[in-house]
């Protein structure tokens, strides 16, 4: 980080400066937060902070959590590739707060008090009095939580690679460590400069959570928080005032037509440099169409010359704006037969306006009418059902507290949703051809509207919304995987009395190996992050929600069926997944009727529970009155 | 110190206050959903580039079945919460001197 600074301090980036900068002030915190939290109990304070935060506090680390490395990554990505339609799908939004707050907050708080349990495995074990309950669902935890932050890894060290890009030193470090991992098995499959962004995001919140705790966790959401929804608004006005206004910008929407994806050969003389040339380069092909490329260049295994998949840019304008960033010294010639034109919208002007969008591959669009329903209905559960945000739901003070909070939380999405989707449907008039690359057009976008503004240090700061949002759920998981392990696993298998350091020791040992594992795991993550997003939190939303609202609302309900339940849910949803990769041959999900898995899941897990609680005996009286009263 | 029928007379009259406010959240979340799904599905039908309507600079749909209900469900959840909500004693269990302790001495916001 300091060589890194003093190479930037160099001029080399005034962005950088001003993202280190941020960084530093986040480790700040954490240490004085973890200074704080020095000489109380252990486990309550690192895993829970004393169950005693405020609004700020509270609603700021909910809100913070939630809106992930999706909301500033895969989501702006799907906007630009999709168009209007986001607004459609992600307007569930509008009643999470009051929904995923709501339903559960009090009613969590009260029995986590009652019970004295600190992670939500082992509020269910002693809801039920039963370990095979808290077993099972420390498991199914620990499964979907990895995903997640597998996802989150890959979207911090994505984000770090626009910024350190023609970094001198960065460069540097970058060749030294592709020496030394040439020959590292799976290591070496990895691109050097992802890796080098991977370790150094890895390490810097890795040690930031193993040290503070939740208190540094939330502490940092805060200050995450307040810089995300800040970032949202000045990228807003910036791109606003480069578009010429919204009117102006939703009219040039209106006659963009979608792009095509073509495969591209190049001819023998041109090989050589055509090996040279990698995902997102720019050529022209010999019948003239400006192309994009879609990975690099390789040898099909029914072929001699090199082939790639390219997007074929079809719009006009867009030629015009992409003709400077074309590569004059390769061209390659379109494979008879090879193009394709998106499934919907192809040549059809206003598509990018419409609420269903553009779709390579759905034959209704990006989002039939039944996938937005499942997405109001996926934002809202899946949110309230996340092991993550209802640990949060633990550890307000009081009830005042919750209640503010919910409308805090609530005006902060809607400061931070709308505004992201003008601004990246915008993004297509400023930055046209990002499609092969949408997963960076958050980075890029605040690099050239700062730019244009003649403000570059500004990128810095906007750069660290998106990697706010990533560093407050990935210390968030951390956490949670790590009181998983601890909490769920260690301390009930533990014999007699452990103590407060031994505890200590081994709390900040296990946040410090799953963060490892799951840097190791991210070097080689599949391709699309807002998929991997999407299925750790459809699995948690499935496997949790009908187990912990009917635990905390239904007086009936067993422990055979809170397991049977949490297994069902999480395999459905388990399923849906492998049918997808059967299917469509990569890891995605399977829309039966058009409907999200998670729905399905969730339905058949709230079957379950209560077909099972009604066939089996009584739960005792003395448990019941102890959560429920008289 | 506090009775056990005491106890969990509180903690049940607690728990059915609880249970109606997620009443009102469910209706809530399906008006909402009501709302969206029919402007968002059936606003756009028969629209091509040359008939787009926008209001405000936003497409018609967008802006009478997100934006609008958006701002509705702002109001929804600022009813709720100041109006609808009660507030509850969430450690049935603390004594009644720990609770005099803890009201009475001023809260730090962490």
């Amino acid at each position: 980080m300091i060589i890194l600074a003093e190479a930037a301090t160099g001029g080399s980036s005034a962005a950088l400066v001003s993202f280190l900068v941020y960084v530093l002030v986040v480790f700040v915190i954490a240490f004085v937060a973890g200074r704080v939290g020095r000489g109380k109990p252990f486990v309550g304070e690192y895993y829970l902070g004393g169950r005693n935060f405020g609004m700020w506090a509270f609603a700021l680390t909910y809100a913070a959590t939630l809106a992930s490395g999706g909301s500033f990554m895969g989501f702006p990505a799907l906007i630009y590739t999709h168009g209007w339609s986001l607004a459609w799908w992600i307007c569930g939004y509008m009643v999470v707060p009051v929904v995923a707050m709501g339903l559960f907050a009090k009613r969590l708080n009260q029995i986590g008090r009652i019970a004295g349990a600190i992670t939500i495995p082992e509020l269910l074990r002693k809801r039920f009095s039963s370990n095979p309950v808290g077993n099972t669902a420390t498991l199914l935890l620990l499964f979907f939580m990895f995903f997640y932050l597998l996802a989150q890894f890959k979207a911090g060290a994505m984000i770090m690679q626009t910024l350190f890009e023609e970094v001198q030193i960065y460069e540097q470090v970058v060749s030294a460590v592709e020496g030394v991992t040439r020959n590292i098995f799976w290591v070496n499959q990895a691109d050097p400069h992802y890796l080098v962004c991977l370790g150094v995001f890895g390490i810097a919140v890795i040690a930031y959570t193993a040290y503070g705790g939740f208190r540094a966790v939330v502490w940092t959401d805060i200050l995450q928080g307040l810089v995300m929804v800040i970032g949202v608004l000045i990228l807003l006005g910036m791109t606003l005032s480069l578009v010429g206004g919204l009117d102006r910008a939703t009219g040039k929407l209106a006659k963009q037509i979608p792009p095509e994806y073509a495969r591209v050969r190049f001819d023998a003389g041109e090989e050589v440099e055509a090996g040279k040339l990698k995902k997102g380069d720019w050529i022209r092909s010999m019948e003239g169409e400006i192309l994009c490329l879609d990975g690099k260049p390789g040898r099909p295994p029914e072929g001699d010359q090199l082939e790639v998949e390219v997007l074929v840019i079809t719009f006009d304008e867009h030629k015009a704006q992409l003709a400077g960033k074309v590569s004059s010294e390769v061209t390659g010639s379109l494979i008879d037969g090879s193009r394709k034109p998106y499934r919907t919208g192809a040549g059809e002007a206003g598509i990018y306006l419409s609420p269903h969008g553009p779709s390579p591959d759905g034959a209704q669009g990006f989002l039939p009418v039944m996938l937005a329903l499942s997405f109001f209905a996926f934002w809202n559960f899946s949110g309230a059902g996340q092991p993550s945000y209802m640990v949060r739901q633990m550890a307000f003070r009081d009830t005042v507290v919750l209640r503010r909070s919910i409308l805090f939380v609530a005006i902060f999405f809607t400061l931070i949703y709308l505004p992201l989707v003008i601004i990246f449907t915008s993004a297509r008039i400023i930055l046209p051809g990002m499609e092969v690359e949408a997963d960076r057009i958050m980075p890029e976008m605040a690099r050239v509207v700062t730019e244009r503004a003649g403000i570059p240090w500004l990128a810095g700061i906007l750069v660290a919304a998106p990697f706010a949002a990533i560093m407050s759920s990935v210390d968030s998981f951390l956490l949670l995987v790590s009181s998983g392990v601890v909490r769920d696993v260690y301390q009930q298998k533990a014999k007699g009395e452990v103590s407060e350091r031994t505890i200590a020791r081994l709390s900040r040992l296990t946040t410090v190996g799953v963060g490892v594992l799951a840097v190791i795991f991210a070097l080689n993550p599949p391709k699309l992050l807002q998929t991997l997003i999407v299925f750790a939190s459809g699995g948690l939303g499935a496997t949790f929600l009908a187990p912990v609202v009917l635990a905390l609302y239904w007086k009936r309900m067993t422990a055979p069926a809170a397991v049977a339940g949490m297994i069902c849910g999480g395999l459905v949803m388990l399923g849906f997944y492998f049918i997808g990769l059967v299917h469509f041959g990569e890891f995605k999900e399977f829309n039966w009727l058009s409907v999200h898995p998670f729905i399905w899941a969730s339905l058949v897990n709230f079957i379950v529970v209560i077909w099972v609680s009604l066939k089996g005996r009584e739960p005792e009286r003395g448990l019941v009155e102890k959560y429920f009263g008289t | 110190m506090r009775s056990e029928e005491d106890r969990n007379k509180r903690l049940g009259e607690s728990f059915r206050q609880s249970s109606r406010e997620t009443v009102v959240i469910v209706i809530g979340w399906l008006v909402f959903l009501v709302w969206t799904a029919t402007v968002c599905s059936l606003g756009w039908d028969g629209e091509n580039e040359k008939e787009v309507v926008t209001v405000m600079g936003l497409p018609r749909w967008v802006f009478f079945g997100v934006v609008l209900p958006w701002i509705a469900a702002c109001g929804f959840t600022f009813w709720f919460t100041m109006f609808f909500m009660e507030d509850t004693d969430l450690d049935p269990d603390r004594s009644e001197e720990e609770e005099e302790a803890q009201t009475g001495a001023e809260q730090p916001e962490s």
